[in-house]
């Protein structure tokens, strides 16, 4: 009895443990920006979930294309019809790490620079991406932002004629996630 | 041949004032108004988060881009400095609500009153199901 009893308490205190490791955020931002000749496409999206797994340097991102929002109806309209065709693929993620992890020590504050990789779905395409990005540790609340360029091209994401040759292929990616530990959350 | 000269003239510009008219409304309209918009599902929370547990594409198709009213018993709230998120149903993922910027400047006071147990009435753009936060509804309104 007493032996079951303790096998219990440490499963508990394990799984607590390896909770505490995680972190996630539902609220995290991403902008875009797709340059056209006449005006561009500049979407803003508050609605990006995220877990990393401070034990692993693993992490999650994933959000819902319908949740990019734009100034102008006919944008977002655009956007999500014609360009990313969001009733189709609905949502976008990220599975990866990061690169060279054990190097970090994520438990002081400080800002790191530091390189993520792994595969990210976008428009039904899923390619491997490695970018650079920054995390900074304040009061053990960890934030992570990232600056990069997609390809439109190399994620099948196809501009109507008309919008051919006033289109540039590069879509500006802006990522800011502000995390908080997994159990509480 | 003047007046025929003039006719031609005035529907000549006639014409390329309502193009220019139509592209300038065209660019010019906003998004759409969830605030105004008759739901087009109005629904206790805890179906539409059953529905998309069992049926997550066809609930996708069925809900995705519609303006939702919902129903239901809050489980979190969670404020920061720009958003505020209500969560229903389940606390892990469950329907993630983020409130519009109008609802949380005219019901600050309500919000901060607002504790998980409550009832509430929510009327939003569902976006879809989300592997991490459940089905979510963004531009959320409070109902009267």
């Amino acid at each position: 009895m007493l032996r079951t009893l303790i096998i219990i308490t440490a499963i508990c205190f394990c799984n607590i443990n390896l909770q505490s490791q995680k972190l996630i955020t539902k609220s995290g931002e991403i902008d875009i920006n797709i340059d056209a000749s006449l005006f561009s496409f500049i979407g803003h999206n508050k609605k990006v979930a995220s877990i990393i797994d401070l034990e692993t340097g693993e992490i999650v991102i994933s959000t819902l294309i319908r949740s990019f929002a734009f100034k102008k109806a006919i944008l977002e309209e655009q956007f999500n019809d014609n360009f990313v065709e969001s009733e189709q693929f609905p949502s976008s993620v990220f599975i990866g790490r990061i690169v060279d992890y054990t190097s970090y020590d994520l438990s002081s504050d400080g800002r790191y620079n530091i390189i993520i990789e792994g595969k990210l779905n976008l428009h039904g395409v899923t390619k491997y991406i490695k970018e650079k990005a920054s995390v900074t540790v304040t009061d053990n609340i960890l934030s992570a932002e990232a600056c990069f360029n997609l390809s439109a091209d190399s994620y099948d994401i196809k501009f109507e004629k008309d919008y051919l040759n006033t289109i540039d292929d590069n879509i500006g990616i802006t990522v800011n996630l502000l995390y908080k530990p997994y159990a509480s959350n | 041949m003047k007046t025929a000269i003039k006719i031609l003239l005035i529907i000549t510009t006639s014409i390329i004032a309502m193009c220019f008219s139509f592209i300038y409304y065209a660019f010019s309209k906003p998004p759409r108004n969830i605030e105004t918009e008759i739901p087009s599902f109005i629904m206790d929370a805890y179906d539409l988060h059953t529905e998309f547990s069992y049926f997550q594409e066809t609930s996708t198709h069925k809900y995705a881009n519609n303006v939702v009213q919902i129903s239901g018993t809050i489980t979190e709230i969670v404020q920061s400095e720009k958003n505020v998120t209500i969560t229903l149903v389940d606390i892990k993922k469950g329907i993630d609500c983020t409130l519009s910027k109008k609802t949380i400047e005219n019901n600050q006071d309500l919000i901060n009153d607002l504790i998980p147990g409550d009832p509430i009435c929510l009327k939003g753009k569902c976006d879809g199901v989300d592997m991490i936060m459940g089905v979510v509804l963004t531009n959320c309104f409070i109902c009267n």
